[in-house]
């Protein structure tokens, strides 16, 4: 059985209500949510919460997931992500640049174990562009995403997604040129 | 330069290390926070059953609504007629139906309106008549009941007079007015129980 079924396999049975199944799910995925809601809130406490929310929502929500018409787990999963990045986003009423480019104001002990120079770079200029932009970003150059499965997560059609993809990266180079 | 620097970034960020409380701790914390599959079906189930409900009646509404406007021979004048009976049913208000038919006896009689259309309201006004009768007279408001059809009748007459054209339909419901209008007149109470209730 390939990694495609078996996954498709551990999807029907957690929407079946197996948590042991939900629990496999988990395991694939928590790194990846994770590092995602890292990259877009800069704080580890609160990525790791975002992120035990996001797979409660994916529980409540797994009824109504569905694999027709392309649909994948990931995408399912990162939509629900996003989405509380969004509400979070809303509930603090800062803006997500200021967010971006006080990362000194907020870092704290664990924060400097992990941070590197490059990926420092990187997240100051994502703060430079618009939300839409740095999950477009976020999801095809780090992610690996398809183009179908971003569109699927940011609510754009497939077309738009891969014209603003690569109008994306382009900007984000030129924003890392200017600041080198 | 920027390609390397991206690069670069993405090895950080596909390395970022793990908090030990997600490694560890965090599906054991999760998996009770996991509400049993049955109760959340059941909840969708219900959400799923008040949408579609408010869309049934919203539908239904506007139905009803936009069927006020049908006359006589429309393809919603079905749904005016049934809205009307069971709104009879609900407030036991008959009378309002003779009333609303009898309007649209008149209407039909001034318009060109087919034959057919015509045929119909004075159907409708006869089945609304005896409806009515019953429930008049089972409720003991035959005095209310003749009145109303007294002064039914007198817009029928007064209709009929001011155009030729209507006065040779409107004489056949003015005939089953007065009649009806008798029979209430003559009904004795030891007949009233023989009726029927609607």
């Amino acid at each position: 059985m390939c990694l495609m079924d078996n996954l498709s396999v551990l999807v029907a049975r957690a929407q079946r209500g197996d948590k042991d199944a939900f629990g496999e799910l988990y395991q694939l995925f928590y790194r990846k949510i994770y590092r995602y809601c890292l990259i877009h809130t800069n704080d580890i406490q609160l990525a790791q919460d975002i992120c035990q929310e996001t797979f409660v929502r994916a529980w409540k929500a797994m009824p109504s997931f569905s694999e027709k018409n392309g649909g994948t787990f990931q995408a399912f999963l990162f939509k629900i992500a996003r989405n509380q990045l969004i509400d979070n986003s809303r509930k603090k009423k800062e803006s997500r640049l200021a967010d971006y480019q006080n990362l000194e104001d907020r870092e704290n002990l664990e924060e400097r174990v992990y941070r590197h120079d490059a990926i420092d770079k990187v997240r100051k200029a994502l703060g430079k562009l618009n939300e839409i932009e740095r999950q477009i970003i976020t999801l095809h150059y780090f992610e690996d995403f398809s183009g179908e499965e971003i569109a699927r997560v940011v609510g754009m059609n497939e077309g738009a997604v891969r014209v603003r993809t690569h109008r994306v990266l382009v900007k984000l180079k030129e924003i890392l040129q200017a600041e080198e | 330069m920027s390609e390397n620097l991206l690069k670069e970034s993405k090895r950080e960020y596909l390395e970022t290390p793990l908090p030990e409380y997600l490694k560890y701790d965090g599906w054991r914390d999760l998996r009770v926070k996991l509400e049993p599959r049955g109760w959340s079906l059941w909840g969708m189930a219900f959400k799923r059953g008040v949408v579609f409900l408010a869309a049934a009646l919203f539908f239904l509404g506007s139905l009803v609504g936009v069927a006020q406007a049908a006359k006589p021979g429309d393809k919603l004048y079905t749904v005016k007629v049934l809205a009307d009976k069971i709104f009879a049913q609900v407030t036991g208000n008959y009378e309002v139906k003779v009333q609303r038919r009898a309007a649209e006896v008149i209407e039909t009689s001034r318009s060109n309106e087919s034959t057919r259309a015509a045929d119909r309201a004075n159907r409708e006004y006869q089945k609304a008549l005896d409806e009515a009768k019953v429930k008049a007279v089972g409720s003991g408001k035959r005095e209310n009941f003749k009145k109303i059809l007294e002064r039914q009748e007198e817009k029928f007459k007064k209709e009929s007079e001011s155009n030729d054209q209507t006065k040779e339909r409107l004489d056949d419901v003015i005939k089953q007015t007065e009649k009806v209008k008798d029979e209430i007149q003559n009904i004795s109470p030891a007949e009233d129980s023989k009726l029927p209730n609607l």
